[in-house]
């Protein structure tokens, strides 16, 4: 029925019903936004809702409600907009007060601009893109879930639509009273124009215009939208980085296109425009049908892109118990799978499931607790062997890019972002990531050469990443830190030259003669819904909580005095950090909240055998703590 | 009686000739045939905040200070040519010959067309008005762009910026990369275009800039400023006192042709980990031109320069190398000790001589004005050519290119002083079993410092005190050293160390006594502080071990 998804189809009609009641009813705006909160809230109405991520642009109405997963990839300046302006109506010579929270444009008739009534309020302006490395199935099960959507909320072909339209008419005089009336038959007016020039217009744009417009994605060959979302509400709590799920209105006129164009045309003639650079106004007011904008209505951060698991808190509670019950079979099998991609090695495989399941879960200091990069040393120097482990890993996680660390990529490849002054904005780069990336970086791929300024600039800011997990973004004047989460796996022949937490030493068990075929076979033979528990398992075990109990703490104390007393050589500070942090995610992976004496046992067991594997190498190029 | 007359001058007293001439007081004119005021004045006016008011952060400017007065603090990241902006528009007619002013408050006018002047309109004779360029008044006008500095922004955010209009004297007055606190009108601009378009950017009048930046010499000044050099970094001090002494540089001297350099080069040297590199990086940051380098990564060639032949036109080009670019600043070079010994000559060349040969087309670069600091980490790397071995330093760009204009001279009263201290050193050079080496090189070394030390403190003449700090600092240097080799014996505190320097000097007389002043003359010079000094006087006589007179002049053994 159109009327339970009007919040969905025309929430503008929803926004000007409720300001229409201003005048009893002073805190409206706060009563837009727990409307929607509220709607959201009900059953899985969320999933109605069309993404931006899944459904090409032109199938989405315009000033309709959307939502888009994505990662805050730059901040503008606020910019002040009408909340409330006075408008002459030429026909009937009367005035009228509108609202102008949620839209780019206003509507119809003149603006008195030196009426009394006029309210200037301030919103801020975010460029998302979608989470950059995003992986495939990601999204396909992100689809496979809209799909479930009734099809009336967002309609797959333009038939449809313009017959969803007229029903809308009909139904939008019983739904607005007075001032939104006129509101509804401007809207109607643009439609066709709008229709007509459309769609060619996106088949054509991205051709020719990706050149002359750069989304600024972090990672090359990323595509998909970019938003611009503008945020009405508290936008001092959002993040650069932040991976959002913004349910917002769309709003694609192509007004704000012509803005652009026009302004191109007459920066020359007109002085005002003069102090805005071309390439600001590009950057800043860019093509609504490249770039549309979103007004935010609601916003949630997410704590992961794992849309196999329920994303509010509250759900996820619920949700754990019913997996915490298969979690040991789940890692059984897990551990098997990844020993077999990694050519009968369990116990790199044990070290790669800790890997995938670490997180920074606090930062003391400068110091971040919880990361735990390794090192995957003996990997075959040119072989399709790492560029199938990475499919692998893409497979099991939510986001991951794979960074093959050639000289031409280490010399060329913008890796930390920078400030462009001149179209005031950041340059996106590739270690612009969001939290809880999988970065793999391909060190097998290194040749010997010359590095560059930009070459040595790029290893030590992936030398940062590793030990602090921050990245330092260039803004000329000065740099300014950024702190990230990122799982960064190396693969490399020998000792990697990038410091790493752990260093695991790949020993071959099995030698299949046609390396690629057996690495195909193996990820062929597991079925989705395997992969999915997989996919499952490790989101969970990374989210768990984790104490130590002063029992046990004090255990460790007195096995490290132990150690120290045998042989001091033989346990430094950080290798105690280490083995803690192995306890820690062995533990987790197991699916426990504390670490237990066993699980201290079998943690240092690990270790040792680990450290007996790995070939002994003397300090060779100084990165050695 | 009106002296300097230009242009403008000539018109305003030609149009007051004019009005009073011509004018009939009872006539009423078209209020476009007066002088608009402002055509007729010189002086502008601008506001001054009350030095009581706080900046504001650029992120704290909000819709509530739309159209009015705010102060904000920021770092210029543009700034844009300056370009004259019209505020009077003066036309003349091609018909009647009469003046029409047109004055113009907004960034865009429509210029007018017809003259509306009394004889026209009543002959219609359709008198055309054409723009006189020299009758109008122009204004400067610069647009800046201000961004919040770092530590104003919450962690994870991007920092705000806002756009500033400048108008007359306040343009020039602030160029990229400075520090300004702005004050001004804060207005919205209206965007609009095909629809009446609600979006607005921000933008500021300004009507006063002052670059934060303040000339008051403090007491503890030289202490300040050494220590806002990588405050992050704790301790070493006198390391930062150095690298500080190294930014300014010392005089430099040419008698007779002859050049005696005024750098200062420094080497920073310690175990790994003790924040040379960090020290190094913060000068680079700071220094007004500097050039970052590790010893490992350059070849001499890299570091000095290339001779390149041009693949299209088969010429040889010089191709400026780390070295060349710092020019006139300060090359940092990291990891000293991994360079390549072909490659570090090249830069004993630059170092010492201040020239930079390119063997390969026997060609000389005319100079190379430029300090060098580099860090190394074994000793055996220590240079004859670097005053203090040392580890570390930085200040603020700006104050440090006001103190290098300064050219102070070492008076002919001090050279006495300087000499005898000289002889004191070569002397305790001979019977100390140190392995550094007092020479020449040394005295120059510490005339260089002083200087450095009298630009600092922004004076014209080299003060005794400059010297003894200077000594100090060479000594620190050399203690630094020898701490090396010695740190098996206990170390010394330095009110014992300074109780040993009295009785020394108090001789073994009957009654031992020995001069206040002289003393701490004498301890000052071994690199201790007046306050060590101070502390370790009283620290005695609480034990009884010596009396200090009434008036602190003398000090008596018991």
């Amino acid at each position: 029925m159109p009327t339970v998804h009007d919040w969905i189809n025309n929430p503008l009609g929803i926004v000007d019903g409720l300001f229409a009641q201003s005048n009893s009813c002073p805190d409206w705006e706060k009563k837009v936004v727990e409307y929607f909160k509220e709607k959201l809230k009900l059953n899985d109405a969320h999933t109605w809702v069309p993404s931006l991520n899944d459904v090409p642009l032109h199938y989405l109405k315009p000033n309709s409600l959307v939502k888009f997963r994505c990662m805050v990839q730059d901040m503008f300046d606020p910019e002040f907009f009408m909340g409330v302006y006075e408008m002459n109506d030429p026909t009937s010579n009367s005035k009228q007060v509108k609202c102008g929270k949620y839209k780019d444009i206003t509507e119809g008739g003149q603006v008195d601009f030196n009426s009394r009534s006029t309210v200037t309020s301030e919103r801020q302006t975010f460029y998302c893109v979608p989470i950059p490395g995003e992986s495939q199935w990601n999204s396909f099960a992100g689809t496979s879930q809209a799909r479930v959507v009734p099809s009336t909320s967002y309609v797959p072909n333009r038939h449809k639509r313009s017959y969803e339209e007229d029903d809308e008419m009909d139904t939008q005089p019983q739904q607005m009273k007075d001032g939104a009336q006129s509101s509804a038959e401007s809207h109607g007016n643009i439609e066709p124009k709008r229709q007509e020039t459309e769609a060619p217009s996106h088949d054509s744009f991205p051709s020719h215009c990706t050149s002359s417009l750069d989304l600024n994605f972090p990672l090359p060959g990323e595509k998909g939208p970019a938003c611009l979302v503008k945020v009405y509400e508290d936008w001092d709590s959002f993040k650069l980085n932040d991976m959002l799920e913004v349910f917002g209105i769309l709003s694609v006129d192509p007004a704000l296109s012509v803005i652009a164009d026009e302004r191109e045309a007459s920066s020359l003639l007109d002085p005002t425009e003069g102090m805005e650079t071309v390439e600001e106004q590009r950057v800043h007011s860019p093509p609504a049908s490249l770039v549309p904008r979103l007004h935010m209505l609601y916003a949630q951060p997410l704590v992961h892109n794992n849309p196999l698991l329920p994303s509010s808190n509250f759900q996820r509670k619920a949700h754990l118990s019913s997996v915490l019950g298969e979690l040991a079979s789940i890692r059984a099998e897990l551990l098997t799978y990844l020993t077999h991609v990694l050519l009968g090695d369990s116990l790199a495989a044990e070290y790669l499931i800790l890997h995938l399941i670490s997180n920074v879960y606090s930062r003391r200091d400068v110091l971040p607790l919880g990361k735990f990069t390794l090192n995957l040393s003996g990997c075959p120097h040119s072989s399709p062997f790492t560029e199938h482990l990475y499919k692998v890993i893409q497979q099991l996680v939510p986001s991951s890019y794979r960074l093959c660390m050639s000289l031409h990529n280490m010399n060329n490849q913008r890796m930390v972002p920078r400030k462009d002054y001149t179209a005031n904005r950041l340059v996106s780069g590739t270690l612009q990531l969001a939290n809880n990336t999988s970065l793999f970086l391909d060190e097998t791929q290194l040749e010997q050469g010359q590095l560059d300024a930009t070459g040595v600039r790029n290893i030590t800011a992936l030398g940062n990443l590793i030990s602090w997990q921050k990245v330092d973004y260039d803004f000329n004047y000065h740099q300014m830190e950024f702190s990230c989460n990122i799982n960064v796996l190396i693969t490399s022949e020998g000792r990697s030259l990038l410091p790493s937490d752990c260093q695991v030493h790949l020993w071959p068990t099995l030698n299949p003669p046609n390396l690629e075929e057996y690495l195909s076979a193996v990820q062929v033979a597991q079925v989705p819904s395997q992969l999915n528990k997989y996919r499952i398992y490790l989101s969970v075990a990374r989210a768990l909580n984790y104490t130590i109990s002063d029992e046990i703490t004090k255990a460790v104390e007195e096995d490290f005095v132990e150690m120290r007393k045998d042989d001091p050589q033989s346990m430094s500070a950080e290798d105690l950090h280490r083995l803690l942090d192995v306890a820690r995610l062995l533990s987790l992976s197991h699916g426990q909240n504390t670490l237990s004496r066993d699980g201290w046992m079998k943690a240092k067991q690990l270790e040792a055998l680990r450290i007996s594997q790995t070939p002994q190498q003397k300090c060779v190029n100084g990165n050695e703590p | 009686q009106l002296v300097a007359k230009d242009a403008l001058d000539v018109y305003i007293e030609h149009r007051l000739m004019m009005e009073t001439r011509g004018r009939d007081p009872a006539d009423t004119h078209d209020s476009r045939n007066q002088y608009p005021s402002e055509l007729m004045r010189r002086f502008e006016v601008y506001f001054r905040p009350p030095s009581t008011l706080k900046p504001k952060v650029v992120r704290d400017v909000k819709a509530d200070s739309i159209g009015q007065l705010v102060t904000v603090r920021g770092i210029v990241t543009r700034a844009t040519e300056v370009k004259p902006m019209m505020t009077v528009a003066t036309y003349t007619c091609d018909q009647c010959g009469a003046e029409t002013y047109q004055p113009i408050a907004s960034p865009s006018f429509t210029p007018l067309i017809m003259c509306p002047s009394q004889e026209c309109v009543t002959n219609k004779s359709g008198g055309r008005l054409y723009l006189q360029t020299r009758g109008s008044k122009f204004i400067k006008f610069q647009e800046l762009r201000i961004q919040e500095h770092s530590d104003q922004v919450p962690v994870g955010n991007i920092p705000r910026s806002m756009t500033i209009y400048a108008r007359g004297e306040n343009t020039r007055v602030a160029q990229p990369g400075d520090h300004v606190a702005v004050s001004g009108i804060f207005l919205p601009l209206l965007r609009s275009g095909f629809r009446q378009a609600v979006q607005v950017t921000r933008f500021t009048h300004v009507t006063h800039i002052s670059t934060s930046y303040q000339h008051t010499v403090e007491e503890d000044f030289y202490e300040k400023l050494a220590g806002s050099i990588a405050p992050e970094i704790y301790g070493h001090e006198d390391v930062k006192k150095a690298l500080l002494v190294l930014l300014v540089g010392g005089v430099e001297q040419a008698p007779r042709g002859m050049k005696i350099r005024g750098n200062i080069n420094i080497c920073l040297m310690g175990d790994p980990g003790v924040a040379k590199s960090q020290l190094l990086s913060y000068i680079d940051r700071l220094a007004p031109r500097s050039q970052y380098t590790t010893g490992r990564g350059s070849s001499g060639v890299g570091l000095t320069a290339a001779v390149m032949r041009d693949p299209v036109t088969g010429e040889m080009t010089l191709e400026g190398g780390a070295l060349v670019l710092a020019d006139l600043g300060v090359c940092c070079i990291d990891e000293f000790d991994k360079m390549a010994d072909a490659d570090r000559t090249a830069i004993h060349e630059v170092m010492e001589q201040q020239t930079i040969s390119i063997a390969k087309v026997r060609c000389r670069m005319s100079r190379a004005r430029l300090s060098a600091l580099r860090a190394a980490e074994s000793e055996t790397e220590r240079s004859a050519e670097s005053e203090v071995y040392l580890c570390l330093r930085a200040v603020r760009t700006r104050y440090i290119s006001k103190c290098k204009q300064k050219q102070p001279v070492v008076p002919e009263a001090l050279s006495d002083y300087i000499t005898a201290a000289y002889v004191e050193m070569r002397k305790e050079a001979r019977v100390s079993k140190d392995t550094t080496f007092t020479s020449a090189r040394t005295l120059l070394s510490i005339l260089r410092l002083s200087t450095a030390l009298a630009r600092l403190r922004m004076v014209d003449v080299v003060e005794k005190e400059d010297v003894n700090e200077a000594m100090r600092l060479m000594e620190m240097s050399k203690d630094s050293l020898q701490a090396d080799k010695t740190n098996n014996t206990r170390a010394q505190r330095p009110a014992d160390v300074i109780f040993s320097l009295l009785r020394e000097l108090a001789g073994e007389g009957a009654v031992r006594s020995v001069r206040v002043a002289e003393a701490e003359q004498r301890c000052v010079s071994r690199g201790f502080t007046p306050a060590q000094f101070q502390a370790a006087l009283d620290e005695y006589e609480e034990l009884n071990v010596w009396q200090i007179n009434q008036a602190r002049s003398r000090v008596t053994f018991v």
